[in-house]
């Protein structure tokens, strides 16, 4: 979709606090990621996570206070379309229940044709 | 949920941005014995996605069950289909401040990974996709 997309649509990744830490109550079986105290430690978990991934979306990372997190209920993980007019397109459900790409495609997909 | 999971899945946009659908040829990997099917053992990825992928629950994800796999149900609200939003149906069961479709989109800055450089959320003049996550 990215690669598809790009010339036409701006992608970005918004990596926020981890949805499972090592040092949480349900840690991630897989991945071992303390939760981040700090920028620094966001920014290299989120650079290891586009690394691991083989990620080439543009990423921002959220700060400390989790401001576009918590202003987009994107916690864990949630997709949404900006039109041109800075307007909010589509919103998708909440992760990891509602993350669904499929539905986000087929809202793109709309829009641009 | 992680992005590895999703991506395994096949449902992440990153997903679907660099590697497709979840397909036959990538579940396939996980074929050691090379028998044309992928056992549970042999399936190195999250137990709920071999659940979603094994649809006869025999205990083997096959070919044709790749084919036949429907997307997740899940979903949005879009400007054409529901004006508005409010709560959505199939979030995790917490507040949902997320603005909703038809609204401005609220005036942040996030800052990109490995420069000083952020970007306006705000001032989006551009069709852009945000996608929430992190690797856990």
């Amino acid at each position: 979709m990215y690669e598809t997309h790009k010339e036409q649509v701006d992608f970005y990744l918004i990596y926020t606090k981890e949805a499972h830490a090592s040092d949480s109550s349900r840690p991630n079986s897989s991945v071992s990621i303390k939760q981040h105290t700090s920028i620094e430690e966001r920014a290299k978990a989120a650079q290891s996570c586009i690394g691991d991934l083989k990620i080439t979306i543009p990423t921002l990372i959220d700060d400390m206070q989790d401001s576009v997190g918590n202003a987009y209920s994107g916690h864990p993980d949630r997709l949404f379309i900006i039109n041109s007019e800075g307007v909010i397109a589509y919103r998708g459900d909440k992760g990891p229940h509602g993350f669904d790409a499929e539905a986000m495609k087929k809202s793109l997909d709309t829009m641009l044709k | 949920m992680k992005l590895l999971t999703l991506m395994i899945l096949g449902s992440s946009s990153i997903a679907y941005a660099q590697k497709g659908k979840p397909s036959w040829e990538r579940i396939s990997r996980h074929d050691s014995d090379k028998d044309g099917k992928v056992s549970k053992v042999e399936f190195k990825g999250p137990e709920m996605a071999f659940t979603r992928f094994d649809a006869d629950k025999d205990g083997f994800v096959t070919k044709a069950e790749m084919e036949s796999l429907t997307p997740k149900k899940g979903g949005g609200d879009s400007m054409k289909s529901k004006k508005g939003g409010g709560k959505s149906g199939k979030g995790g069961g917490r507040t949902d401040n997320a603005p909703a479709a038809g609204t401005q989109a609220p005036k942040l800055k996030a800052q990109m990974l490995n420069s000083e450089a952020f970007v306006d959320l705000g001032e989006i003049k551009k069709t852009t996709v945000l996608i929430f996550g992190s690797h856990t």
